[in-house]
């Protein structure tokens, strides 16, 4: 059994990590796409769940990478050598009130405008692609739906993987 | 299927049902279930679960549109107890929507799982009048039955919305018989709506009492809080009363069972109180492991300020523990008659010292005064699966 969690909105916390620890209890492969890694601490998921961090899914387009460069990992770079001792927090800091918001409000609809690849296409690149076919994915929180069904819809009417909203109801 | 009609299949509606996000959450509504479901041909559990998110209105309009979209392509149903059938329908809802939004969102949800077509069962038995009655209104076909089980801790202020009020009026009106769980949920709903007195009647919520307890209690050194970690459980005041006794007696343990907002503040006092090793944090545990733990330690203490019906109370003495707990309106009443056979009643007070008191009146007289064998066959007849069964078998089918 391969399923693949989505939890973007890191909403539904104690749901994703209980249900992707008894799939691989029970002998499954547990795959969580998570918006940013960061939003989650690293002991919250069992050992053998697999944890992707949706930007990683980015990681082929230019766009992206310049976006990185200049808007995250320069700054964090220059902070760092700069601030030395207080650079982490400033880093911090940096990120969730600059790089952050910078992101949402004009990368993300920017790169929608001129046609870059959405996180939902990524998503579906990312199931098709995927070197073991998912058999199911698991929706585990509201934020996930739009992205959830957009990827399904690129799928197309032909995908067999199954939907749930709960693996409690994979069988 | 279609139901024919003197099919015994029942359709149970509810907000609350045990996950792995919530294992507590609706553990009365699923021994509702396991106590029934036998007596039925069939019976269906929709579990219609809020997804709460704090979300802009775009972006909650774009959950809403993508969530009607996935509910048909998703497997909804898995097995669940008695036999019964459980459907799992995500209700998303962004924070801060009042009572008649919920049972909107909820009614919306229904409607694209039925789209169109009536409820197939003969009787439908909802939790709550609102979300869940509301929402299945439009889905009843005329000849089928619908009663109304309220458990809401919340219904004064529900029913101060003039908006939800009209609605759970609405519900009233279509339902056949509206249970509660205590006296005080009962004088709740009718002082907000005694137009209906004729259809509300008592019911309890089923408690099994079929496992028993490897050892009798010998001491009351072991004590037990489960539930949620909120004001209205008065677990502070718990947690200070234990303080007290434990610098009378060193050898009792606190086992702290469930989470919420007042979880970090409740280590930082244990830390702050030196109590480390004596009082054990477990999280929130499913019913199963609740009970085990019932039958593991000695004493169960329920410090809630208001309780409709309080089945932890009734779950502990089923357990075979004595129970120290508050006059906070369920428990009085499910306790009348034995409450000095099940242990103490205390009042509720802001303070600790009615607690402390308590379990030194309790420690002073135990084990005699108790008698947790006659306070069990009293609760098995009250509150058993086979009283409660039969009680729901003869409404809904006589």
């Amino acid at each position: 059994m391969n399923v693949l969690f989505l939890a973007l909105g890191a909403g539904r916390r104690r749901a994703v990590t209980e249900e992707s620890a008894k799939v691989v209890a029970d002998g499954g492969t547990a795959t969580v796409l998570v918006a940013a890694a960061k939003q989650w601490k690293p002991g919250d998921f069992a050992p053998g769940v697999t944890v992707i961090d949706s930007s990683v899914l980015h990681r082929d387009q230019l766009p992206w990478r310049i976006e990185r460069l200049v808007v995250y990992r320069g700054p964090r770079f220059v902070l760092k050598r700069a601030l030395g001792r207080r650079g982490k927090a400033a880093v911090r800091a940096y990120e969730k009130k600059v790089a952050d918001r910078f992101h949402r409000r004009v990368f993300l609809p920017v790169q929608k405008k001129l046609g870059g690849p959405s996180r939902s296409r990524l998503i579906a690149q990312h199931i098709k692609r995927s070197a073991r076919p998912y058999e199911w994915i698991v929706i585990t929180d509201s934020r996930s739906m739009p992205e959830a069904a957009e990827a399904l819809d690129t799928l197309g009417a032909g995908t067999r993987i199954g939907l749930v909203w709960s693996a409690d109801h994979i069988s | 299927m279609t139901v024919a009609p003197g099919d015994r299949h029942v359709t149970v509606v509810s907000p609350w049902y045990p996950t792995q996000m919530w294992p507590f959450r609706g553990a009365f509504v699923q021994t509702m279930v396991e106590a029934t479901a036998h007596g039925c041909d069939s019976m269906t559990v929709m579990h219609c679960d809020r997804w709460s998110a704090r979300v802009s209105d775009a972006e909650d309009r774009a959950i809403n549109q993508a969530h009607l979209a996935l509910l048909p392509r998703t497997k909804r149903s898995s097995p669940t107890v008695g036999g019964a059938t459980l459907e799992y329908l995500p209700v998303p809802m962004p924070v801060g929507g009042d009572f008649a939004f919920v049972a909107n969102r909820h009614a919306a949800t229904l409607r694209a799982v039925f789209a169109g077509t009536p409820i197939d069962a003969a009787v439908v038995h909802v939790h709550e009048a609102l979300p869940s009655g509301w929402a299945v209104l439009e889905h009843l076909r005329p000849e089928t039955r619908l009663f109304v089980t309220e458990h809401a801790s919340f219904l004064e202020q529900l029913l101060d919305e003039p908006e939800a009020r009209e609605m759970y009026d609405k519900v009233l009106d279509r339902c056949e018989h509206l249970f509660v769980v205590g006296d005080g949920t009962r004088d709740v709903l009718l002082k907000a709506l005694p137009r209906h007195a004729g259809k509300v009647s008592l019911v309890a919520n089923p408690i099994s009492f079929t496992e028993p307890r490897p050892e009798p209690v010998t001491e009351l050194r072991r004590w037990l809080f489960v539930g949620g970690l909120i004001p209205r459980k008065g677990v502070t005041w718990l947690l200070e009363a234990f303080a007290k006794c434990h610098a009378e007696d060193p050898s009792l343990t606190l086992t702290i069972v469930g989470d919420g907002e007042l979880g970090t503040q409740l280590h930082e006092r244990t830390a702050e109180l030196g109590l480390e090793t004596a009082v054990t944090f477990m999280g929130s545990v499913g019913p199963e492991v609740a009970l085990q733990l019932m039958r593991e330690h000695d004493l169960l203490v329920h410090n809630s300020r208001w309780e409709s019906f309080g089945v932890t109370v009734v779950e502990a003495v089923a357990a075979g523990m004595p129970v120290l707990v508050t006059r906070c309106g369920g428990p009085e009443e499910t306790l009348a008659g034995i409450e000095d056979a099940a242990g103490e009643l205390v009042a509720v007070e802001e303070d600790d010292a009615a607690l402390v008191e308590g379990y030194r009146r309790l420690r002073d007289r135990f084990p005699d005064g108790l008698d947790l064998p006659k306070a069990q066959q009293v609760l098995d007849e009250r509150y058993g699966y086979p009283a409660v069964a039969k009680m729901h078998h003869r409404v809904w089918f006589e």
